[in-house]
């Protein structure tokens, strides 16, 4: 059972919902690729759409990190068979009775979209593997590295760097189309591959919780990514303009990014919460933390879903993570079944405790 | 494209942080996901990248040394091999299985 190819992960999902009528329903997203393909995304759930707090986990968003959607596909799966057969879950050393499960399809709503990126993921699998970005060809000369688009530096959070960063803070983000990695576009939502996930956000205002699969470092990342998570002052926010130009220094005070003292606490017990879950599994030991680590990031997924309800307070507000699996980008299959399951328990966990941290 | 250079992935050992976050600064890296850098012995600060082969020799430095793990191009190429052909899902009955292992519940007390 090897690596699925970009029709196969689609063909899962049509068929997942075929399957399982009652408990999954097919989302087509509303913009093709750049190349023109389809994407879908699927709704778990046992109560009509928009009548739970919703999970959104997004994945195959940089080309190269290839079991990230398998992970989302077989993850989907395993909900849906142990839901329909009224049976419980089991990963290794790790087990979810047939209630937790039940409970979590009647109590949640669990949105996923395997693959962001079908260009990238089918030119890595059968070109470069090393590929990253989308296979925009808009904004270079559309040839080699001067292709493409990082997706997960195309939404808009901080999308300005020079301006909202130290000079000094080395974030990592690129304005040169030719960048092999990380160029972030012309402009905030310039991908459909972008746009498609914000629509998602859009479609289910009730999500609570977004977590964007990537690969790699064993680690359960929570927000912020920009600098350094801080609890005290409010007005210490990327909105605020006053702090343009001394974002993003590591281990400085001068500026570390608000997030409220619950939101925090939340954040990093359901972050614990995966880990603990994965490593009884076979052992492997994540790292919860923060995502600002060596260097800032900017344009991602996790901080634009988190930042959203700060920008337009009508918006709900959203838990943003982010999972790096395993220790490269394509382990080989065999290992990367192993990945699966553990990513698989650390998710359920992640989701059967997930209600707990809304308030009643 | 057949003229562009395989990528290596590397292990670069920096004596200490300021230094790794100097090299990160002046180079661009390509630093996979977001990996972290690893600490010791001592204050040394290690992280993996993936870089060009022509780049690799010329990254280490005062203070900052490479050592290659892997070549992540001939790594891939030999996973595309993994990569499934056609479309095991053609059969619009045919039902994709996770990887997790269904519990029959005993029953009450069970
Ligand atoms: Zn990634």
């Amino acid at each position: 059972m090897p690596y699925l190819n970009t029709t196969e992960v689609d063909s899962a999902l049509v068929n997942l919902s075929r399957a399982y009528p009652a408990l999954c329903e097919l989302i087509d997203l509303p913009e093709p690729s750049i190349e023109g393909v389809g994407c879908h995304a699927v709704r778990l759930g046992a109560g009509p759409a928009g009548s739970r707090d919703c999970v959104m986990l997004i994945g195959g968003v940089h080309a190269r990190e290839w079991g990230s959607c398998e992970i989302l596909v077989y993850f989907a799966a395993d909900l849906l068979r142990a839901c329909h057969t009224h049976s419980g879950l089991a990963y290794g050393g790790q087990s979810y009775s047939a209630a937790q499960v039940k409970t979590l399809l009647d109590d949640l709503e669990i949105v996923l979209f395997p693959l962001v990126n079908p260009d990238g993921r089918k030119y890595s699998q059968t070109v470069e593997p090393m590929w990253r970005k989308n296979r925009n060809p808009a904004y270079g000369n559309g040839e080699g590295d001067c292709v493409g688009v990082d997706i997960n530096r195309n939404y808009d959070f901080l999308f300005d760097a020079a301006t909202a960063f130290a000079p000094t803070a080395g974030v990592r983000v690129s304005t040169d189309p030719c960048d092999p990695q990380l160029y972030h576009g012309p402009g905030p939502f310039s991908e459909p591959e972008t746009r498609n996930v914000r629509w998602l956000l859009d479609a289910y205002p009730r999500t609570r919780w977004f977590i964007d699969v990537h690969s790699f470092s064993e680690d359960m990342l929570y927000v912020w990514g920009d600098d350094q998570d801080q609890s005290t002052d409010p007005s210490m926010n990327f909105l605020n303009h006053t702090f343009d130009g001394v974002r993003g220094d590591a281990g400085d005070t001068q500026y570390r990014e608000f997030i409220p003292k619950i939101d925090f606490d939340h954040e990093i017990e359901l972050a614990r919460d995966f880990r603990d879950g994965l490593q009884a599994v076979r052992g492997r030991k994540y790292t919860a933390k923060s995502a600002f680590d060596l260097y800032p990031t900017c344009g991602t997924s996790d901080d634009y879903a988190f930042g959203r309800h700060f920008v337009d307070p009508a918006k709900g507000k959203v838990l943003a993570y982010t999972i790096e699996w395993g220790t490269e980008f394509q382990p080989p299959w065999n290992e990367m079944e192993n990945i699966i399951k553990d990513v698989s328990a650390g998710l359920v966990q992640f989701c059967v405790n997930a209600p707990s941290t809304v308030a009643a | 494209m057949s003229e562009r250079e395989n990528i290596l992935h590397v292990r670069v050992t920096a004596d200490d942080a300021e230094t790794l976050r100097t090299l990160l600064r002046e180079e661009s890296l390509d630093i996979g996901g977001r990996p972290r850098g690893t600490t010791g012995p001592g204050n040394e600060m290690t992280i993996e990248a993936f870089v060009p082969r022509g780049k690799a020799d010329r990254l280490a430095r005062e203070g900052v040394s490479v050592d290659v793990l892997r070549d992540a191009t001939e790594t891939g190429r030999a996973r595309q091999a993994e990569v499934g052909r056609g479309n095991r899902f053609a059969d619009p009955q045919e039902v994709p299985y996770g990887l997790g292992e269904m519990l029959k519940d005993k029953g009450p007390g069970g």
